[in-house]
């Protein structure tokens, strides 16, 4: 942590907005990526994010300072988005069905655009298979190289359920891949098909 | 054929010895559908580690504050207003019991002025009585006691007070951050 980070830190504990909202500029952008791949949506992200940042500031009294900071504000936004995905009852959606979200895309030309836009959607789509407990503990794995320990505090659970949650969750993964590659491959076949005859 | 043993080790949390891969790699080669479940669980590995972390749109902490300053706002309204239902709660409360204490008032008057004049005398020689004992006691202890214990006890508890408050201020104040 800088010596920036400390200070800012050491403001905000004691109810300086102007310093936690430097922590806000600091912070931002894992704590929207977590909420972007639970909740799907920029705009549901953008919420869910602004929210996270909303309880932390107001829960900073209750802050462990022994506690890494960014992992205590990835805890709260983990369990608002599944707070939020279990209230809405998020429907689990065949991969098909899922439309493209908008994001904010800063890629230079339309190849990277479209690639990314692919790229997006078939993350997504994987992610969205997953039951919202399984996906937090996916993303905290594959995005920020969290340890099953690291991982079982911010969401509040033993070591062993975290195993458990992430063997189910990549076997629902790749399941939903293969689908996925079988019904690209057949109408594909059939076309070749109808060529030949 | 009985494909879980292989699907637990292919998606293990735990890492594979050299003998649990070995396992696996012979059932890869002879089995389709457990091949294809890595093949595909290899391309959602890669999907995953070279998706980049989203960003939101330019200008998030501004509106934060924004947001900030508005939600501070809201619950200063919510307090507020929860605070004057209070207020009227229980001021409509002292008018009722206000309303129902005079009721008799208007029935007779002179009996209630007595009953509450009868009420009022009671109070005084109760507190009168208190004061003679209190009294009492306070000359019986400096009779026993020396002046030196008194004044020895005094600043104990004078110290022990002191203490108190001191240990309070240390525990409601915030804890500092050192890293």
């Amino acid at each position: 942590m800088s010596a920036n980070e400390s200070l800012w830190l050491d403001q905000a504990l004691h109810g300086d907005p102007q310093a936690f909202a430097q922590l806000v500029e600091l912070y931002q952008r894992p704590v929207f990526n977590l909420c972007y791949r639970m909740l799907g949506t920029a705009e549901d992200a953008e919420d869910a994010s602004q929210e996270t940042f909303l309880r932390a500031y107001r829960s900073m009294r209750r802050y462990d300072t022994s506690r890494s900071f960014i992992t205590w504000l990835l805890s709260i936004a983990a369990h608002y988005c599944i707070d939020q995905m279990r209230r809405r009852r998020y429907p689990v959606i065949s991969i098909e069905d899922l439309p493209v979200p908008d994001l904010p895309d800063h890629s230079p030309g339309m190849e990277a655009k479209l690639g990314n836009k692919q790229e997006r959607e078939r993350v997504r789509s994987l992610l969205q298979s997953l039951d919202p407990t399984d996906r937090a503990a996916v993303v905290l794995y594959y995005w920020y190289d969290y340890s099953y320990d690291e991982i079982g505090q911010a969401l509040s659970l033993t070591i062993p359920a975290i195993k458990s949650r992430l063997h189910r969750a990549r076997k629902t993964m790749a399941e939903s891949w293969k689908e996925n590659e079988h019904k690209v491959e057949v109408p594909g076949r059939l076309a070749h098909e109808s060529q030949t005859v | 054929m009985n494909h879980k043993p292989f699907e637990d080790l292919l998606f293990t949390s735990d890492g594979l010895t050299n003998a649990e891969r070995t396992i696996l790699h012979e059932h890869l080669d002879i089995c389709e559908d457990c091949r294809s479940l890595s093949h595909a669980w290899e391309h959602v590995t890669i999907e995953m580690r070279t998706s980049p972390l989203a960003e939101p749109a330019p200008g998030f902490s501004k509106r934060w504050q924004i947001r900030l300053v508005a939600d501070m706002a809201r619950r200063h309204r919510r307090q507020s207003l929860l605070m004057l239902t209070f207020s009227i709660l229980g001021a409509s409360l002292l008018v009722g019991a206000l309303v129902i204490l005079s009721l008799p008032l208007a029935g007779s008057p002179l009996a209630l002025g007595m009953a509450w004049l009868s009420r009022l005398s009671i109070l005084l020689s109760a507190a009168s009585v208190t004061q003679d004992i209190l009294a009492t006691l306070f000359k019986m202890l400096a009779n026993t006691i020396s002046p030196l214990w008194l004044v020895l006890v005094l600043g104990v508890g004078s110290l022990a007070a002191v203490l108190w408050a001191a240990s309070l201020r240390v525990l409601l104040l915030p804890r500092r951050v050192t890293k």
